[in-house]
């Protein structure tokens, strides 16, 4: 094909770079792509909120939506065809490890293991942890000023979660993005560390000062009022739970000639994955290990027209 | 690249002074743990040393799945020879096996971390590199040599590395 230029507009691409953002639970309102406004986004600054988690491999969208047919007449023919039971997936591979990446793929409640008291009882996400220091006035999203005495406690390479204290609330929990529901406090034994637990508002220090701890990367939700800090020391994430994460997506065809495609999914959730992780040999028998994530997109209402939409395919011609 | 040829020459180099601290060889006047990169010696530093392990870099390897993007592989020999220890050399055989039982023992575990040796202390570069064990190329006895190196056991023993570049490609 061949576009009024004359230039030749079949995409080429050797890669996908993926992007998501967190859909606000408390409003259901998931972050929608403008691709008028947000179309040509360098790949390397995407436009906030949207955040790009490293490398992914094996990209593939499919669609399950079924066509069905409305016949008519004496010999039966079709005289109109709907759509039902809209149906779209997307799968990845994720190259790189990290909280989101952990996250996404596995898609429910994701455990920040906490630094945990000597004595406490052994549990499967950390038992009891060392008490939470407090996150004091004058901090931003990318330094912690925790006073002199307890800057010593922390050192460079740590990880943090960062929240408040769990307040008996009921309802979605954690700053910036939601970790958890919580029916009932009992459920999670009123443990005024549960929030630090789910918490996506996590980041490792670079370096501590005499009272305070920079930080690798700014904090997702920033410091919210009575923030306190724990160490993480490992991440969790666990077949089973009932809480279901949601994402916006955004899949960008790198484009090397013939335009950019980019693939909208307003609204993400994890589904149904027989592989968890993937192993790709480097050489024999070393591989390297993938996170293989499996999504199921959930509709939204296009507001220019009302439609029902589970994704948007989106193509710029190349200028 | 140069990151991961440091940190790589380095971790031998302390496995080795730490598993035979008297396998040591004088370079340039310095009393040395005897392994050596080729390309860091000065241009036409004259003949190789005898029981001295000398690591040469050569040409890149692809990794088996080609979705493993952002890793690099290298490969790596490093050669060396002996005479043996007495004047007929007569032991060299074992003087050869006992250095194939040294490079074994330096290249486990077949992994260390990167590290920024252009800086003191060295820094952290926060990834990992590994490699293959090492493959045993077999030993030139060197009887079908002539002149110096006649009487010489040598051998090649070759592997594969891999690193995260410095760079994202």
């Amino acid at each position: 094909m061949r576009g009024a230029s004359g230039t030749t507009q079949q995409p080429v691409s050797r890669r996908v770079r993926a992007y998501f953002a967190a859909v606000e639970r408390a409003s259901d309102k998931p972050v929608i792509f403008d691709p008028a406004k947000q179309g040509a986004f360098p790949l390397d600054a995407p436009p906030s909120p949207w955040m790009e988690l490293g490398e992914i491999a094996n990209f593939k969208r499919s669609s399950g939506t079924q066509v069905g047919e409305m016949r008519a007449g004496a010999r039966g023919a079709v005289a109109g065809q709907y759509r039902a039971k809209l149906d779209a997936k997307v799968e990845c591979d994720f190259l790189e490890w990290g909280k989101l990446q952990m996250a996404l793929a596995g898609g429910s409640q994701h455990m920040n293991v906490l630094a945990e008291d000597p004595n406490a009882e052994a549990r499967a996400t950390g038992g009891r942890p060392l008490a939470a220091v407090a996150v004091l006035a004058g901090s931003s999203a990318g330094e912690l000023v925790v006073g002199s005495d307890a800057a010593g406690k922390f050192a460079a390479g740590d990880w943090l979660a960062v929240d408040a204290d769990y307040q008996q609330q009921t309802g979605y929990v954690g700053t910036g993005i939601a970790g958890a529901y919580v029916k009932d406090p009992a459920d999670v034994g009123r443990d005024v560390n549960y929030v630090r637990r789910v918490t996506f508002n996590v980041a490792r220090v670079a370096q501590t000062t005499e009272s305070s701890l920079m930080l690798e990367q700014a904090l997702r939700g920033g410091v919210p009022e009575g923030a306190a800090i724990q160490k993480v020391v490992a991440f969790t994430d666990r077949e089973g739970g009932s809480f279901f994460q949601e994402w916006s997506a955004l899949f960008v065809m790198e484009e090397e000639s013939g335009g950019r495609v980019c693939f909208h999914y307003p609204r993400l959730m994890a589904a149904a994955a027989v592989e968890r992780e993937r192993a790709m040999t480097i050489a024999t028998p070393m591989s390297a290990m993938a996170l293989h994530g499996v999504f199921t997109a959930l509709p939204h209402v296009d507001q220019n027209d009302g439609e029902p939409v589970l994704c948007y395919r989106n193509y710029f011609p190349f200028v | 690249m140069q990151f991961a040829k440091d940190s790589f020459y380095m971790t031998l180099r302390a496995r080795l002074a730490s598993r035979n601290p008297l396998r040591t060889v004088v370079v340039s006047g310095v009393t040395r743990p005897a392994i050596v990169v080729v390309e860091n010696e000065l241009p036409g530093s004259g003949e190789r040393l005898a029981n001295t392990f000398y690591i040469e870099w050569g040409e890149s390897v692809a990794v088996l799945d080609p979705q493993v993007q952002r890793v690099r592989g290298m490969m790596c020999r490093i050669g060396y020879f002996t005479c043996g220890s007495a004047e007929s050399g007569v032991d060299r055989g074992r003087m050869v096996g006992e250095m194939d039982s040294e490079l074994l023992a330096i290249c486990n575990p077949a992994h260390t971390g990167k590290q920024d040796y252009t800086q003191s202390p060295s820094v952290n570069l926060g990834t990992g590199m590994f490699w293959t064990y090492p493959k045993l190329g077999a030993v030139n006895a060197g009887e079908k040599r002539d002149g110096a190196a006649q009487g010489r056991m040598e051998r090649v023993a070759e592997m594969a590395m891999y690193f995260y570049p410095e760079v994202a490609a």
